[in-house]
């Protein structure tokens, strides 16, 4: 219209300037302008509302072909959620470990309050754990924002809103709930109260976790994981100990059916937990874990060609070396066979066959077991081992009876599966695909592995080990007793008592771990807290509910075919043969 | 051209009118289908809290404390408790005695009477050998090993030649056959009871009892 007006101008001007014209402009155009002066407005109507309707058609156009799919995301779809759940965690056979279940956290707009001393005294009462100045503060405070306590259950949620205080909201989050307790919290482990993995597969998986989706499946069997918590914490409890790790190890595949570390605590409870809680003993802890480190050293010797189980070695009297002493815990006085090294855990023994094979070979052997650097693993709560820089003579010694050196119960599990299997396959904590046969790089040779079926079974019949059989299922395993260190010394009294076992042993397949931190000789234990009396009980009791749930019937102990896989014959210097 | 312009004015007000009408159709579409899919989304989070709740009653430590308290006797299970079939004797019944199932199931009993009157009556050589033919087959490989029941169907002295097909064993399987075979022909003897159980129940007076009262009121 403006541009309408000004078209009129020029007419006017001129006008003013000749007022005689004036009658005979008029006269002369004046029917003409008016013609004109319409048609000129008709088509600046028709421009105008040409482009209105264009943009019209335009805007229509782009909402209902371009925006389409942006509009019906507005109609509550619920594969547009907003917020992505982080993803569950299940055993192995579905059963739920951890899941994000839909909670409100509560937040205030201090601007917003009218009382704020009111609201602060309705919240601290509503809520537990919340202080009356603490939420004051905070109410009172010149953000626009301030979180007053995230995650809160339902009842707390209609606390709150019958206090009916304008300026506070609910933003409605994500909670991490672990139904299956406390007992997987070391496999598992924790998020913070936004979500993010601090521990566990939790920190492990923390990516595809975070994207949501399908449940991950770990490895862990839950029931199994459960017997192993139970039968743990009765040790604990029963031999006074400070705490304790378990772990059951398919190894064939690698797979971990339990892995246990006490004194754990429930994932809810992290703020309150203690730092001995928290403390993952199974696969960040590192320990001199004793005897049972003669598993590998007895592999060793048998795969360096050095001996065989016949071998007869020194041991009547205490090694002397230096300042150090190799004693024996129960002394044999005589020449040991290494089979009976193994059976009788003869520190002395251990060590003239850890020289003999030489400490060169003997470190090659353990660093391809695994036994040099972190156990790979999805965790990332990995103990590095500690291993001498110099790998001197009497190190070695040591070695082979599992001190100078120190590495976590999980370097162990994959070090005996590799003696037990010949083949060296890394530990998962995720499902793997079942097989038949193991997996892995062979690392042992068949014949090594075959005798150390039989040492295993002999020391369970015949040896330290014989709390850990169960009938029907042919047990075999090793004990160990360590010393714990305090400061430079060993401290008799503080030990670390532990027992590794597998099943059966004509065809073992599972790994069954027990360690006791600190056991203290109970009433019924006759003044012993060894390996012996304390872990290999857990193992049998383990293995005895382990078996039937696994489907596996015992087998018959006279059976011909079994004992022969399984026997050995043990030739003592005085010509005496024993039968296991 | 005045008629025209009406027309086109017509039709111009009826399309609007049905794009009106449509377009308040889809907004109430488009409302419910928001509605359901609300609903959807809270009730996958239910089924979400529910199933957390369920796996956490079915954790192995929470029903382990349950047996504790409520099944006293139940211990965990041991290796020796474990047997399979083949640990189990076989205890084959003495010849003489008749298997035990058999002894105990009355119609079974029957069934073996009832066959050789119907064979004997009607047309003994095809029904005999209908009812023999398949016993034979299907216990020709074991009928020698398991507790095996005799019929002999035809006794008719003078044909030599039905008693390799009349007279067959017959394993459990088999007189089931049989049985069923059987029960077509006395099925209206046993369902009689029942039915006049039934008429006898309605034909009495219906009395206001306590459990009619509780379905009223459900209703």
């Amino acid at each position: 219209m403006t541009e309408a007006i000004d078209q009129q101008l020029p007419l006017d001007i001129p006008l003013s300037h000749a007022p005689r014209e004036r009658h005979a402009t008029l006269g002369r155009i004046g029917p003409h302008s008016s013609l004109a002066m319409a048609q000129s407005r008709l088509a600046i109507l028709g421009a105008v509302s040409t482009i209105a309707f264009l943009v019209v058609a335009l805007r229509l156009i782009d909402a209902t072909m371009f925006q389409a799919n942006s509009t019906i995301a507005n109609y509550g779809e619920p594969g547009g959620a907003p917020m992505v759940a982080r993803a569950d965690i299940t055993d192995r056979n579905g059963q739920m470990l951890a899941t994000s279940l839909p909670a409100q956290s509560l937040y205030a707009d201090p601007a917003k309050l009218l009382d704020p001393v009111t609201a602060a005294r309705g919240i601290a009462n509503a809520l537990p754990g919340i202080k009356f100045e603490e939420v004051l503060d905070k109410l009172t405070s010149a953000k626009r924002f301030v979180w007053i306590k995230r995650n809160l259950t339902p009842d707390e949620v209609y606390k709150v809103n019958a206090l009916g205080q304008p300026g506070l909201e609910f933003q409605e989050e994500s909670t991490r709930l672990y139904p299956a307790g406390t007992s997987t919290v070391h496999v598992l482990g924790y998020t913070d109260v936004d979500g993010k993995g601090l521990s566990g597969l939790e920190r492990a998986l923390n990516g595809p976790l975070a994207a949501g989706g399908a449940p991950i499946t770990s490895s862990i069997d839950l029931r199994v994981q459960h017997i192993m918590e139970r039968e743990l914490t009765k040790a604990i409890q029963s031999f006074s100990a400070v705490g304790g790790a378990g772990m059951v190890m398919d190894m064939y595949t690698g797979e971990m059916l339990a892995a246990v570390s006490l004194p754990d605590f429930a994932p809810g409870q992290l703020a309150t937990s203690t730092d001995e809680e928290r403390f993952n003993r199974f696969s960040l802890g590192t320990y001199e874990l004793g005897s049972v480190m003669k598993v590998i050293t007895t592999a060793a010797g048998l795969e360096s060609g050095h001996m065989t189980l016949d071998t007869f070695y020194d041991a009547a009297n205490p090694i002397k070396y230096g300042r150090f002493t190799i004693n024996d815990y129960h002394p044999e006085h005589r020449a040991l066979s290494v089979a009976e090294v193994f059976i009788y855990s003869s520190n002395i023994g251990a060590a003239r066959m850890a020289m003999d094979m030489g400490p060169a070979f003997q470190r090659e052997f353990m660093c391809k077991v695994g036994l040099c650097e972190p156990v790979k693993t999805e965790l990332m709560e990995l103990g590095t081992p500690q291993i001498p820089a110099n790998w001197s003579d009497i190190s070695s010694m040591t070695i082979a009876f599992g001190h100078g050196i120190s590495v976590t119960p999980l370097h162990l599990m994959q070090a005996t599966a590799a003696t037990l299997t010949g083949n060296l396959v890394t530990p998962t904590f995720l499902k793997r695909d079942d097989v038949t046969t193991p997996q892995g790089v062979t690392v042992v040779s068949p014949h090594t592995v075959d005798l150390m079926h039989r040492v295993f079974r002999a020391n369970v019949v015949a040896g330290s080990g014989k709390s850990a059989d169960v009938p029907g299922y042919f047990v075999g395993g090793k004990t160990g007793t360590a010393e714990k260190t305090q400061g430079r010394r060993y401290n008799r009294d503080a030990r670390l008592s532990s027992f590794i076992g597998a099943f059966p042993m004509n065809k073992p397949r599972y790994l069954v771990y027990a360690m006791i931190d600190e056991p203290r000789p109970n009433a019924d234990s006759h003044g012993y807290a060894t390996g012996g009396w304390v872990a290999a009980p857990v193992v049998g009791n383990v293995i005895a509910q382990l078996g039937p749930l696994y489907g596996m019937a015992p087998a018959d102990p006279n059976d011909p075919d079994i004992r022969k896989a399984t026997q050995l014959e043990i030739r003592s210097r005085q010509e005496e043969i024993e039968t296991y | 051209m005045n008629r025209r312009f009406v027309l086109v004015a017509a039709l111009a007000l009826m399309a609007g009118a049905m794009v009106l009408n449509t377009s308040l159709k889809t907004r109430v579409q488009e409302d419910r289908l928001a509605q359901i899919n609300r609903e959807i989304a809270s009730e996958q989070e239910r089924i979400r809290v529910l199933t957390a709740e369920w796996h956490s009653l079915k954790s192995p430590g929470r029903i382990e404390a349950l047996t504790r308290r409520y099944i006293k006797d139940m211990n965990t299970i041991k290796p020796v408790q474990i047997a399979s079939l083949a640990d189990i004797p076989d205890r084959l019944p003495e010849p003489e005695t008749p298997a035990p199932t058999l002894a105990q199931a009355g119609p079974k009993t029957e069934t073996v009477s009832k066959p050789v009157q119907l064979a004997s009556a009607a047309k003994p050589a095809t029904r005999s050998t209908a009812l023999a033919a398949t016993p034979a087959t299907a216990t020709s490989a074991r009928a020698t090993a398991r507790p095996a029941q005799t019929i002999v169907a035809s006794a008719k002295p003078a044909a030599p030649k039905p008693i390799a097909t009349t007279t067959a064993t017959i394993d459990d399987s088999a007189s089931d056959q049989v049985a069923s075979l059987i029960n077509q022909q006395s099925a209206p003897a046993a369902p009689k009871d029942e039915i006049s159980f039934i008429i006898e129940r309605d034909s009495q007076p219906r009395q206001p009892d306590v459990v009619t009262a509780s379905f009223a009121d459900d209703r």
